[in-house]
């Protein structure tokens, strides 16, 4: 499959990075408690800025809650930010014309967690993959199923799969089909949020190395959301660490993972090594909740280097090497 | 003599005419405060095996072999005297911890009468209770005990549910994926926890699991299981260190590693073979690049590559002794 003439979108120059989050915020209200009370809210995601270039890899990790699917909601324009802005070709995502905002559904697509939740039952795989296609006007049911055909090819499915229903295949199969349908648009963003954290090792290792290929082939830009740390480290170019909503570290994978500047990010990088002791980590705690998120820096509760100035003074994101930040009162020194 | 000894242990589902064996002719033992990792991928057997063990499969199951527990073979055991031993002599902590516990008790509540059922003592205080917590290091446990279960978090449920799992100070704990639902510094503190028990109690503890990492680093032994059979079975250290099965080496590879400053990966290409149609030769043999025409015909038997590791492979490497 070579990718459509009529591109959705101009390319970037090969400066300007193709997609720039900058200072993202959202807050959601939450139920109040009380008759008049005011309502207690959630800030989800707060002070995020990274940039991605075309055709790369950028890494999201973190704990359940930390905010990083709520900032791949914002990429697919399914939540808009409470302030900040988000720019993809350098143009702001939240002020677009309708024509626009038509090109730009297209141009990023998504690979979700569950593959038995995203397809659905009732529909042949040659629809399912032929549906944004039709639904983006491009062109009807007949040639969008013998597109489909092309794509079950490049995913490593067989053609005759294309008249057969989602149930009749194992998990790795239905998110290559999920994999072909994000890839049926030509989209030049794919989010993948948890795509692989479902499937068995060996199943994963082959997902991970379709995703690497299409890459290689399309040159498709990849936000890459993830927990297991050697998994997000072999996908992603630059990698985010996330932590009750904000970006705790921002820099290169092999910076964040071999060098990592923040204390959070070391606890992380410690657990998924093969020679840690397990004792050596000892309790952390749990982590506290985003409701109300501990006053100065937000780690200093389970941090065991925090001194009374990370209980009173928010720190801020630092750069230390080039294009590594980090945002911690003290990272010079631990 | 070992805590736990099975021998050729088989579970059948299905027709007699046309069994599915989901678990085939598994041998392993279990000594006093070892700590066994069982790992495998969806389907591989490893939660039947240990269900087997507890005897807790549904009647549909057919087991054969032998499983010999602290000196009773715990196949031959009436449904009384099995029960007598479920919960208080093996206790086993299951995969969910948002599902494991009643909605509609408090922690407390569900505490105690873990302790009666347990233990001899009938009349469980809630002392009892704040004691038994706290031995799981749940902070606060005064308070806890008053609370219900959807104001825990997943790590603090998982840690009530090993209290439970331990109150009666079994001889062996299994448990079943104990954090694959939880986060990973949450994750490292279960973890901690049972190498605390272990230390303390000198029990034996089963952990099976899918995550490769885990294993490596808090089990003694690692049994890697494919298509319901063990495929290796060694001290921890070998068994990563120098993996004899081509599956093992796969399942390895397939977990991305640091060599010399570059991530590598590599997968093993084809699928797992659905159980009913399983040939006569070696389950792996369609996917294994190293498959000759005996892995097709026959199943290998059991070597001996190294001090207690065995590998199930025509063509693992034997040591001669």
């Amino acid at each position: 499959m070579t990718p459509q003439a009529p591109s959705t979108m101009p390319p970037a120059s090969n400066a300007a990075p193709l997609i720039e989050a900058v200072k993202l915020q959202k807050r959601y209200r939450l139920a109040r408690q009380r008759f008049l009370a005011p309502a207690p809210s959630v800030l989800a995601v707060d002070d995020v800025s990274f940039k991605v270039a075309q055709g790369t890899t950028f890494g999201l990790v973190g704990e359940s809650g930390s905010g990083k699917t709520t900032v791949a909601k914002m990429l697919l324009k399914l939540e808009k930010p409470t302030s900040g802005a988000l720019k993809v070709d350098g143009r702001d995502i939240f002020q677009q014309d309708a024509a626009s905002e038509r090109l730009y559904r297209g141009a990023v697509q998504a690979v979700l967690q569950d593959p038995y939740g995203a397809l659905s039952p009732r529909l042949k795989v040659g629809r399912i993959i032929a549906e944004p296609l039709v639904a983006q006007g491009r062109m009807g049911w007949k040639e969008g199923e013998e597109k489909a055909g092309e794509l079950m090819a490049l995913v490593g499915l067989r053609q005759d799969a294309l008249h057969q229903y989602p149930h009749e295949f194992s998990g790795g199969q239905r998110q290559r089909i999920a994999i072909a349908r994000a890839l049926s648009v030509d989209p030049r963003i794919i989010v993948l949020d948890e795509s692989v954290s479902a499937l068995d090792v060996s199943v994963r290792a082959q997902i991970l190395k379709l995703l690497e290929a299409v890459q290689q082939k399309l040159g498709v830009t990849y936000l890459f959301i993830g927990h297991d740390l050697a998994v997000v480290r072999y996908m992603s170019t630059d990698v985010g660490v996330m932590y009750l909503g904000q970006l705790v570290e921002v820099g290169s994978a092999m910076q964040v993972f071999s060098q990592p500047l923040h204390p959070y990010t070391r606890q992380l990088v410690a657990a998924g090594a093969a020679d840690t002791p397990i004792r050596a980590l000892g309790a952390a705690g749990d982590l506290p909740s985003p409701i109300n998120p501990p006053k100065g820096c937000r780690f200093h509760t389970r941090c065991p280097h925090a001194t009374p100035l990370c209980s009173q003074e928010a720190p801020a994101l630092r750069e230390i090497g080039a294009g590594h930040f980090g945002r911690c009162h003290h990272m010079e020194v631990i | 003599m070992s805590l736990l000894n099975v021998r050729n242990l088989t579970v059948q589902f299905g027709s007699t005419g046309q069994p599915i064996a989901a678990v085939s002719e598994a041998s392993f033992s279990v000594e006093q405060g070892q700590i066994v990792g069982v790992v495998g991928e969806s389907g591989s057997g490893k939660t039947t095996m240990c269900t087997a063990l507890m005897r807790s499969l549904p009647n549909s199951a057919r087991v054969t072999g032998d499983i010999d527990f602290d000196g009773q073979s715990l196949l031959a055991l009436s449904v009384a005297q099995m029960r007598a031993i479920r919960g208080r002599d093996i206790a086993m902590i299951l995969q969910n911890p948002m599902t494991s516990l009643d909605p509609l008790f408090t922690i407390g509540n569900q505490t105690q009468e873990v302790l009666q059922l347990r233990r001899t003592d009938t009349q469980a205080t809630e002392q009892d209770a704040v004691a038994l917590l706290r031995k799981v290091r749940i902070t606060a446990p005064e308070m806890r005990v008053r609370q219900y279960p959807h104001q825990m978090s997943g790590g603090m449920k998982q840690r009530i549910l090993t209290a439970f799992a331990t109150a009666s100070s079994p001889k062996l704990l299994i448990a079943d994926e104990p954090t694959t639902a939880l986060d990973a510094t949450v994750q490292e503190e279960i973890l901690s926890l049972f190498c605390e028990i272990r230390d303390t109690s000198n029990a034996a503890i089963i952990i099976v699991t899918h995550d490769l990492g885990v294993v490596r680093r808090i089990s003694d032994r690692t049994i890697v299981m494919y298509a319901g059979r063990i495929v290796e079975a060694g001290p921890t250290k070998h068994v990563f260190g120098a993996p004899q099965h081509p599956y093992t080496q796969g399942l390895i590879g397939s977990m991305p590693q640091v060599v010399e400053g570059r991530v590598v990966l590599s997968s093993i290409p084809g699928q797992v073979p659905r159980l009913d149609q399983l040939g006569s030769g070696c389950a792996f043999a369609a996917r294994c690049s190293h498959a000759t025409e005996v892995c097709e015909q026959r199943l290998p038997e059991e070597r001996l590559v190294g001090e207690a590791h065995h590998v199930v492979c025509w063509h693992g490497q034997q040591v001669t002794q």
